[in-house]
């Protein structure tokens, strides 16, 4: 199923110019930028609802698009599943003809089984309503559900929780991680929220004004300068402590708290830092609420704005960001390759952590 | 009791309107959708050519049918040598006069539905597989379909009480082309038609009526299938 995706692809969205290239290889990619970057339009071409001047789009040996060759296959000929921002169900038809129509008008053979998909997305007591007695949530579900099921070789989603409140989001978000580790279909998932492409992609590609501006993991990409905002780690769930209901991270060999995770054990898990939200030590503190001390080591110290600067620690392999008053940089003597702490709020990862 | 006359006249009626309403479904809602969904050279002037029986004085319709489609037209004479078949004076020239006639009215509401359509829905149905014809089929057609009864009815109900151009097409023949309509007109000229022109008069009142009850039963049951919120 690990198919490289290539896309390589120029043309006209609207007002402004396309040009983009990047290749992905399975899991979540997410395609991450600014309204009018060209996200949509990029997931369109690529669909075949919108035809790009010139490039290439393939998926492993088929070639979806060629420019060269004269070769741009219809939407109905592309295995692609799509949900849009609108859920976009038929409504003249039930949930049940919607999910199957793949099946019954586009004469497709699904690989997963009608019932799997159905209670993956718990969906069996809607099969017999009608989408306008659907709730904004449950539309979207079966969107989903009926684009799966339309035998896709890969799933692209444009912001499906756009239309959706924090609320619905939250209750639809778990359906989504779902299909991701579940049945390993490739997804390009297109989305302006940091939050979203934190919690859902593996890989992440940013695009700015028509361009890609860069490309690469969601680890590499949210380390670069541009996203001092974004701290990340990734540990493994270790253990649960059900007494405080709190979860063991392992981060580089060190511990982490975490409440309400709800992962299993040996899950991959990604955490994400405000640098408001961390405090540095040069020494361990005793006797303090903060559950979580990791030692590091200062990569870089660099002047934000007026008397704030980033430091960069990094923690075994990875990177945590810090924002610190110049204050505390000179009474500290923080300087780069100085060893110090880092403590974490267990009470702030839960808060602004999001899980992967 | 009603006279042989009336119910003749009724009939005759009837049969031309649904026959002209059949002439003309296929090809409104082939325009209908073309003018709401396609982009090609001429579109505007194929809108207005299309909308001209609304504009145009009846009688003059009818009598551009007479020159191209009666007996001595250049049209009429070719049906009458390659088909033996001739519009002239015959009741389904009042059914031919009375389509053109009905064909912009029921264009509209077909038109209008077809453009309410959310474009995505179509979009959504491409990428799960289905070609063009498929996505007629299951979402233009099924979606537009109150829209279509709409056109369908006033149609009925335009070619039904159509005038001008049947009597200038087609004459005012009892038996033939004598038509409601035409029927009450007739009436009356003579001096003692009043009453069964009156009867005629209800009748057609009450067909309408009947015609209009029919289709806002079906289009509610249609929409209670309901719309995406």
């Amino acid at each position: 199923m690990a198919e490289e995706i290539v896309v390589d692809i120029q043309g006209k969205a609207g007002k402004f110019l396309l040009d983009i290239a990047f290749q992905t290889k399975g899991g979540v990619t997410a395609l991450f930028g600014e309204s009018g970057s060209g996200k949509s339009s990029t997931l369109q071409m690529i669909a075949g609802l919108l035809k790009p001047d010139a490039g290439i789009i393939k998926f492993g040996e088929e070639v979806l698009f060629d420019k060269k060759k004269g070769i741009n296959l219809k939407p109905d000929q592309r295995k692609i599943g799509y949900v849009f921002q609108e859920p976009g169900l038929f409504p003249h038809l039930s949930v049940q003809r919607n999910l199957t129509y793949a099946q019954w008008a586009g004469r497709r053979v699904s690989k997963f089984e009608f019932s799997d998909i159905v209670e993956m997305l718990a969906i069996r007591p809607l099969l017999e309503r009608f989408p306008e007695r659907l709730s904004g949530g449950e539309k979207q579900r079966v969107a989903i559900g009926r684009a799966l099921l339309s035998s896709p070789e890969i799933l692209l989603l444009d912001e499906p929780f756009s239309a959706l409140d924090e609320a619905r989001k939250a209750e639809i978000f778990p359906f989504l991680e779902t299909v991701r580790d579940q049945l390993g279909l490739p997804m390009i998932y297109v989305s302006h929220s940091t939050r979203e492409v934190i919690r859902l992609a593996d890989n992440v590609v940013v695009l700015k004004g028509g361009l890609v501006e860069a490309a690469g993991s969601v680890e590499q990409v949210f380390s670069q300068p541009g996203f001092s905002d974004i701290g990340l780690l990734t540990g493994k769930v270790e253990a649960y402590d059900a007494r405080y209901g709190l979860d063991l991270i392992d981060v580089e060999g060190q511990r982490v708290f975490l409440a309400g995770a709800n992962a299993p054990v040996g899950k991959k898990i990604r955490i994400s830092i405000h640098p408001n939200e961390v405090i540095l030590a040069r020494s361990v503190p005793k006797q303090i609420s903060a559950q979580n001390c990791l030692a590091g080591t200062v990569r870089s110290i660099s002047s934000v704005n007026g008397g704030t600067f980033l430091v960069v620690l990094a923690i075994g392999q990875q990177q945590l960001k810090a924002y610190i008053t110049d204050k505390a940089r000179v009474e500290m003597e923080l300087q780069e390759g100085t060893d110090c702490f880092a403590i974490l709020k267990t009470v702030a990862l839960s808060k602004n952590g999001f899980f992967a | 009791m009603p006279s042989p006359e009336y119910i003749e006249i009724v009939l005759l009626s009837l049969k031309v309107a649904g026959l002209a309403v059949a002439f003309a479904t296929l090809p409104a809602i082939f325009t209908a959708y073309a003018l709401a969904n396609w982009q090609f050279p001429g579109k505007s002037i194929l809108n207005a050519l299309v909308h001209i029986p609304l504009v145009m004085p009846p009688v003059v319709t009818g009598y551009l049918l007479l020159l191209l489609l009666g007996p001595k037209g250049p049209l009429g004479i070719l049906l009458e040598d390659w088909f033996g078949f001739s519009f002239g004076f015959r009741w389904t020239g009042a059914a031919l006069a009375a389509a053109v006639m009905a064909f912009p009215l029921m264009m509209r509401p077909m038109r209008l539905a077809f453009e309410s359509i959310d474009g995505n829905l179509c979009d959504i149905a491409s990428t799960l597989g289905a070609g063009k014809l498929v996505r007629l089929l299951t979402i233009s057609l099924p979606l537009a379909l109150p829209g279509i009864l709409a056109g369908l009815v006033l149609g009925f109900a335009k070619a039904l009480g159509e005038f001008g151009a049947t009597i200038t097409f087609v004459s005012n023949i009892p038996g033939e082309t004598r038509t409601l309509s035409l029927a009450v007109y007739s009436l009356l000229q003579s001096p003692d038609g009043d009453r069964q022109a009156l009867i005629l008069i209800i009748t057609a009142i009450a067909i309408s009526f009947a015609a209009l009850l029919f289709s806002e039963r079906l289009s509610a049951r249609l929409l209670r299938r309901g719309r995406d919120g």
